[in-house]
């Protein structure tokens, strides 16, 4: 009990303070740029509890799970597809790798002269950032499956979705879960991204809003809830992680050995 | 990312008891297409469909421009001191964030690794501020410095520490125990061990580090070019788009992704060397 | 009942196989001829690196072969062939490790049959293995030799016509080996399947085997095809002291011995 609250402590004095410096530091501050954190925080409270919520997050999070979605599952299939196809991955390693090296952001302006300033640019770009990281790590774990697994998998003629779905992508997943776990984080801030780039909804939008009408508090309000919003998406795929990895966990540890030779 | 979350190609080959099997390379008789020639073929097909797209109608000219028109304009616009000038403050912002980064992150990296308690105390912190989409901080980086080279810098450098200071942290930790512990039964100092030891066995993780913060300076500091207007070549993009210059903003594109392709080449190579002669690597090629 | 006229099960006729490995071709098999009947249990005995298991992988559609045919039931082989299974040496690789005990041996089943038919086929051919509440265990929390089992129970659910074994039993322990044999050649009493048994081990071989096939030389050419004439109920302690079984115990030992020594002396000269 003692041992857990000294782990607590270490683990939780450094943001405690950080906060704490941050309170009494500000808590007379008169600059516009920094308003005092007590003020923020009543802001927040106005704002996203939950007076906003329908609107600029819903907004957000709706574009975010939809390019989200639509782009880890399209980089899963061609993943599946190129990494079982070697010779047509070589072919276009080029391609892919300009891609891949092109800043997606920079992207916006052809996306929003294509789709318009509504949401379906918004969704197309955060599609489009999601699904290199998974994609080029799906190819990756599908190229490296194991031989003999392959074998197995083409003796007993398992139909293709088979093969894909229980066999090449299961096997592929401890470095598929590296590359969704970059996808989600380089979509949320394309979502930024793509909220501050002639849109009028988000909470990016919100931000800068507030910031070009010198509502400052509002503007670090809104922050506060990006970081949150950030730090709760990463906890949500570590747990997706490892939820879908269990099986490697359990092998890798091989703490279950249930039953000895011979039953 | 990490060093030991790349994929090594080398495979146990077939399920015979230990023999020389037949790799699955070795199909016989069918000859494969060099890769070169398949590569060029592809790049060569993607501007062809790119170009029939352009030509068509599926699309208003005002949003596709056709591929070699846009190559074009990117030759033409190479040719003028502007965009020279343009790539020359973008660089300078990258090479300026990369430095930064590279100075505070190894240190920091080196000391959260060997001390349990550092790393512990600090866990959450960096976890909870590495998380904060790094484009979110625009609009405070621009009201407080406006559209100038500090406020890309004041967003690049957050984003660019992260990776780094985690792969060195990771570095650190791999560390072999008992070569710090042999080096210590040698009577090496703190600091030796420090620079001789655990230096030198994370190099590696440190070269991926760097190779990902370089890349994703590159990204951000175009990103908040084009989104604040400071200039660089994302403003170029931005302020072409503005204009209605469609084929400009495809050239000024290009340019990004080949800014951003040579840093990815580049820093590649550079991981490459560092671990090739790296020992731990070396011994099993 | 008519049946059709008999047909073997496999049918191996002039088949030469020949690897290219960084430009240095490796001829391995040269006019290979073999026939397996319906319902026989055939050993494929030799060296290691004689080329068995490419032999195998030859009747499994798994490489083309550079010369000659391959025909099972009746039907040439130009990939994996219907009808068809195989159990592989590894079986720490063959298993996929995140698919239940039960998931892993219903997989191959996922084309044919309904969930439930599924389910009540794993059940039955694990019973039948000698595996019984594993159903909902991961392949990694069992031992290697349980692990063996499963994968032949996978097999056996398939219900194939012919089932390769490549060195089935070589990752397990001695004891756990003589009782997968016992469970080998009980299933093949019982079934009626049509068996080929590639394995290094000279008394597995003459032990599980109607007939043994020494595959010897370099490249490999059947060296002998012996009937093995020993009582059908086998059993680890009396058939391994029937005069017959030493009898050929001894000479595939002899054949194997001789074409080793032609080799060396080939070599040497």
């Amino acid at each position: 009990m003692r041992r857990r609250l000294t782990a607590a402590a270490v683990e939780a004095w450094l943001p405690v303070a950080l906060v704490a410096t941050w309170w009494f530091a500000s808590a007379s501050s008169t600059s516009i740029y920094f308003p005092p954190l007590r003020t923020i925080l009543e802001r927040f409270q106005d704002l996203w509890l939950f007076e906003r919520v329908p609107t600029d997050v819903a907004f957000s999070l709706t574009n975010l799970g939809l390019g989200l979605g639509a782009g880890l599952v399209a980089a899963l299939a061609a993943g599946v597809v190129f990494g079982l196809t070697p010779r047509i991955h070589t072919a276009m390693t080029p391609v892919f790798e300009f891609m891949r090296a092109t800043p997606i952001v920079a992207l916006l302006p052809l996306i929003v002269a294509m789709f318009g300033l509504g949401v379906t640019s918004k969704v197309v770009i955060i599609a489009l950032g999601a699904f290199w990281p998974t994609f080029l790590n799906t190819v990756d774990g599908v190229r490296a499956v194991d031989p003999l697994v392959r074998d197995v998998a083409r003796t007993y003629r398992l139909r293709p979705v088979t093969s894909a779905t229980r066999v090449m992508l299961p096997n592929a997943a401890p470095q598929i879960m590296v590359g969704v776990r970059t996808s989600v984080s380089v979509a949320v801030v394309i979502m930024v991204g793509s909220e501050l780039f002639g849109s009028s909804e988000g909470i990016g939008y919100f931000i800068l809003q507030s910031q070009r009408s010198y509502a400052i508090a509002d503007m670090w309000a809104g922050l506060i809830l990006l970081g949150l919003l950030g730090y709760a998406l990463n906890l949500l795929s570590a747990g997706v992680e490892r939820l879908v990895l269990s099986w490697h966990e359990g092998r890798r540890t091989g703490s279950t050995t249930v039953a000895a030779a011979g039953a | 990312m990490t060093v030991s979350e790349r994929v090594v190609e080398g495979r146990a080959v077939m399920s015979g008891a230990s023999q020389p099997a037949p790799p699955a390379a070795a199909r016989p008789t069918r000859r494969a297409v060099p890769a070169p020639v398949s590569q060029v073929a592809a790049v060569a097909a993607i501007l062809a469909v790119w170009s029939w797209l352009a030509a068509t109608d599926q699309v208003s000219d005002s949003a596709l421009a056709g591929s070699v028109e846009s190559f074009a304009r990117l030759a033409e616009v190479l040719g003028t001191s502007e965009s020279w000038a343009a790539i020359g403050q973008t660089l300078t912002a990258w090479s300026i964030s990369l430095a930064v980064a590279l100075a505070v992150a190894v240190p920091l990296g080196l000391l959260l690794g060997r001390s349990m308690l550092a790393y512990r105390s600090s866990r959450f912190t960096i976890d909870f501020l590495r998380t904060i989409p790094a484009l979110g901080l625009i609009p405070l980086a621009a009201l407080v410095y406006g559209a100038s080279r500090e406020a890309v810098l004041i967003i690049v450098i957050p984003a660019c520490i992260w990776p780094l200071l985690l792969q060195t942290i990771y570095g650190v930790r791999d560390t072999d125990p008992v070569a710090i512990e042999t080096a210590r039964s040698y009577g090496l100092g703190r600091w030796s061990i420090l620079g001789r030891v655990v230096l030198p066995s994370a190099l590696p993780y440190i070269a991926t580090g760097i190779r990902l913060s370089a890349i994703i300076a590159m990204l951000v500091a175009i990103s908040v070019e084009l989104l604040v207007l400071v200039p660089g070549v994302g403003s170029l993009i931005a302020v072409a788009q503005r204009n209605g210059e469609t084929v400009d903003v495809y050239a000024y594109t290009l340019l990004a992704g080949f800014l951003g392709l040579a840093v990815v080449l580049l820093f590649s190579r550079l991981e490459r060397r560092v671990i090739a002669w790296h020992p731990s690597v070396r011994g099993h090629r | 009942m008519n049946q059709s006229p008999p047909v073997s099960a496999v049918r191996i006729a002039g088949l030469q196989q020949t690897f290219v490995v960084d430009g240095v071709s490796r001829h391995v098999l040269d006019g290979i001829d073999l026939e397996i009947r319906t319902g026989e249990t055939v050993c494929v005995v030799g060296h290691s690196g004689t080329g068995k298991s490419t032999l195998l992988r030859c009747v499994a559609g798994l490489h083309r072969p550079s010369g000659g045919e391959v025909a099972v039931a009746g039907r040439a082989v130009a990939g994996p062939p219907e009808g068809l299974a195989v159990v592989f040496q590894d079986y720490g690789r063959s298993l996929m490790p995140w698919l239940r005990i039960r998931e892993n041996v219903t997989l191959p089943l996922r084309r044919t049959l309904s969930r439930q038919d599924r389910n009540a086929r794993a059940t039955e051919a694990l019973a039948a293995v000698g595996l019984e509440g594993v159903e909902r265990l991961y392949p990694w929390q069992v031992s290697g030799g349980m692990q063996q089992r499963v994968a032949i129970a996978r097999a056996l659910a398939y219900r194939p016509q012919v089932l390769l074994m490549d060195e089935p039993f070589a990752s397990v322990d001695a004891q756990t080996r003589s009782d997968l044999e016992d469970l080998v050649v009980r299933i093949a009493a019982e079934s009626g399947l049509t068996l080929m048994v590639v394995t290094h081990d000279i008394d597995e071989a003459v032990y599980l085997g109607n007939r043994v096939v020494v595959l010897a030389g370099k490249p490999a050419r059947i060296a002998a095809d012996l009937e093995v004439d020993l009582p059908s109920g086998r059993d680890q302690l009396t058939t391994k002291a029937d005069p017959e079984f030493l009898r050929l115990r001894g000479e595939v030992m002899s054949l194997i011995r001789r074409e080793t020594a032609s080799i060396a002396e080939r070599v040497s000269a």
